[in-house]
């Protein structure tokens, strides 16, 4: 188009236009093709002899008001005042071209990024004939550019920022490249003493020698990106629980040119979630301590209760003065002031027994011992209780089933999987059969109660756990677990098969030899251990 | 009187009859109801809280509601305090183990003599 206005108007330029003719073809679709150009002539003195509408997009005049007129107009005041316009003539015929970029001014006033190419027109006789300026609007790329340049300074600025993250570029051999200040601030090393070192310098001596490094590398190389938390080591030999992350770095063309590397010192953040675990379970173990020693004192207070009435009868009586019936009565009183006190007694050693084990610090010293003699003792020792029940107790061990166990712990467990029985059992028969074979030998302990619901049947090992409303029956609820932790610290295993409303059978199945259970005489410590200690060590 | 505890049946009833007053046992809720039906009416009911079967809230609860044994005055004789436990409604006394004599035995006068 603009080659066509031109062609129009041979009259005003007809001497340059000729001059350019051979190139007219081109010329012309390149005009056509590049709207984005202003490209014009300029007469030997710089003065604006041709103009395309180009030109007039980007500068803002239209042909009539631009023809005529000195070029300097499109330079800012401070150029020309350099005298950059005739520079860039003197130029261009010295060099045969001039080329550069800078601000342009607008006929409205407003500035625009150019690059601008001006070369000059000889005539056939070699004399100056003008020149041809072309000029493209390079704003856009230019704010584009300023705009990744900002943004790029703002990336670095804020990675050189982070304080509490060393984040660093390594090549694909591991070779730090790179180094921020988080990066100082964390490991302690300087740039200058770290870069060009081998990632493994900020990794423990032992992980280093089984290759964790080249694995870190390796891996995240085949899976792109690699987070987990683990050690490091800073410059000055102090190791620091981190959260390590790295990353694969592309270039432009998609290939792998190294590993961005980010390492957080996450010792404090570990250490404030252990406290506040403390914290809970110190508040948790007192919780539990407060309703441990609430349950004990009830329970103390039934055989205290049948104590002191059975010494304040014996008082009164003696009192009225009826010696006669005092001295009928007396043994029978004494006996039963007897088994209160004995009472008393066991209760107290299971309460200390519940803080042995919930402490972790059952000793268990096995030794050569007879399952089926243990349970008898046990089932002798609970007759009495048994009668009160009114339960039929009966004991099927016939044959000796020795093993190595330590019989106290062994015997307290048969007690309290036989109380339960008679507890919950009251009025009907309880069985108690032991057995083995080789290698394990076994205990089971049966009554006929109200049975354990199958949702129940897993809690009920648990701590303070009872099936049954504390209304109804009395009790720590730490009988079953107590057990459990005794058996399992012997190697074996405790279990239960009931139904609702038909009875239980506890079945405890112990390894005969040492070598049948994990090493170690000590209770495993639970989770929760550390409460309900009666005194320190 | 209703309790489960076997000794503390036992001392019960002879502190008491020592004293010339006749006890009968029951060892929980429903027995005692079943009891109760059964014979005259006391002049007191002694009565636990924590029992298997049927509880002591449970057994008052249903006590009041029959009008035949409703004007039965009950004392309650619980270990109390305990974490589970709760109010007691429907007892004319409670009685806190481990008790003195002397204290039982004037509340048994109060209801009995």
């Amino acid at each position: 188009m603009a080659a066509d206005r031109k062609n129009n108007s041979p009259d005003d330029l007809g001497h340059v236009t000729r001059s350019i003719k051979p190139a007219q073809a081109d010329f012309s679709s390149v005009v056509e093709l590049i709207k984005g150009y202003a490209f014009f002539l300029l007469d030997p003195d710089g003065n604006v002899a041709t103009w395309n509408l180009g030109a007039q997009r980007i500068k803002g005049y239209r042909a009539d008001e631009i023809i005529g007129k000195h070029f300097s107009r499109f330079y800012t005041s401070e150029d020309v005042a350099a005298g950059l316009p005739a520079k860039a003539l003197r130029i261009a015929l010295e060099d045969g071209r001039f080329e550069k970029e800078g601000w342009r001014v607008r006929k409205d006033g407003t500035r625009f990024w150019a690059e601008v190419v001006i070369t000059p027109v000889t005539g056939p006789g070699g004399e100056l004939t003008g020149f041809v300026k072309v000029t493209r609007d390079l704003t856009e790329r230019k704010l584009t550019e300023e705009s990744l340049r900002q943004s790029r300074e703002r990336l670095r600025l804020l990675v050189e920022n982070l304080r509490d993250y060393a984040i660093f570029f390594i090549d694909m051999q591991g070779t730090i490249g790179s180094w921020n200040s988080g990066a100082e601030r964390v490991t302690g090393y300087r740039p200058d003493e770290i870069i060009g070192k081998p990632l493994s310098v900020l990794y423990p001596a032992g992980e280093i020698e089984q290759g964790r490094p080249q694995r870190d590398l390796d891996m995240v190389g085949r899976e792109w990106r690699v987070e987990y938390e683990g050690w490091r080591v800073r410059k000055d030999g102090l190791r620091f629980q981190a959260e390590v992350a790295m990353w694969v770095l592309y270039d432009d063309s998609g290939t792998t040119i190294g590993y961005i590397v980010s390492i957080k010192d996450i010792t404090e953040r570990n250490k404030a979630q252990e406290e506040m675990t403390l914290r809970l379970a110190a508040e948790s173990a007192l919780r539990e301590r407060d309703e441990f020693l609430s349950m004990v004192s009830h329970e103390l207070r039934s055989p205290l209760a049948a104590l002191k009435l059975n010494v304040q009868t014996i008082r009164e009586e003696l009192k009225l003065g009826n010696m006669e019936r005092v001295i009928t009565k007396l043994p029978d009183r004494l006996d039963r002031v007897q088994k209160q006190a004995d009472r008393v007694e066991e209760l107290i050693s299971r309460m200390m027994n519940v803080s042995v084990v919930a402490a972790g610090r059952t000793q268990l010293v096995p030794r050569a011992v007879d399952l089926s003699a243990l349970a008898a003792e046990v089932v002798a020792e609970l007759a009495e209780t048994a009668k009160q029940a009114n339960c039929e107790l009966s004991l099927d061990a016939h044959a000796p089933v020795v093993g190595q166990w330590s019989p106290q712990h062994i015997q307290e467990v048969i007690r309290n999987l036989l109380q339960n029985a008679l507890k919950f059992g009251r009025g009907k028969p309880v069985q108690v059969e032991v057995g083995g074979d080789a290698t394990r030998a076994w205990v089971s302990v049966k009554d006929h109660g109200i049975g354990i619901a199958a949702e129940d049947q897993e809690r009920i090992f648990g701590r303070f756990q009872r099936a049954v409303n504390p209304r109804n029956y009395a009790g720590f609820g730490l009988g079953l677990w107590i057990a459990k932790e005794t058996v399992e610290a012997s190697g074996g295993e405790i279990g239960v098969r009931s139904q609702a409303g038909e009875g239980a059978t506890f079945k405890v199945s112990l390894p005969r030899t040492l070598g049948d259970r994990p090493a170690g005489g000590q209770t495993a410590r639970s989770s929760q251990n550390d409460e309900l200690k009666s005194g320190e060590d | 009187m209703v309790d489960d505890d076997p000794n503390l049946q036992e001392a019960l009833s002879d502190l008491l009859e020592s004293k010339g007053y006749q006890v009968t046992s029951a060892d929980n809720g429903v027995a005692a109801l079943d009891l109760l039906r059964r014979s005259d009416a006391p002049c007191l009911i002694l009565l636990d809280l924590m029992m298997p079967v049927m509880d002591g809230h449970e057994f008052l609860a249903r006590l009041t509601a029959d009008s035949a044994l409703a004007k039965i005055p009950v004392v309650v004789v619980t270990a109390g305090r305990h974490p589970q436990g709760s109010t007691v409604t429907g007892a004319a006394e409670v009685l806190y183990k481990p008790f003195e004599a002397e204290r039982l035995m004037k509340v048994v006068q109060q209801f009995c003599d």
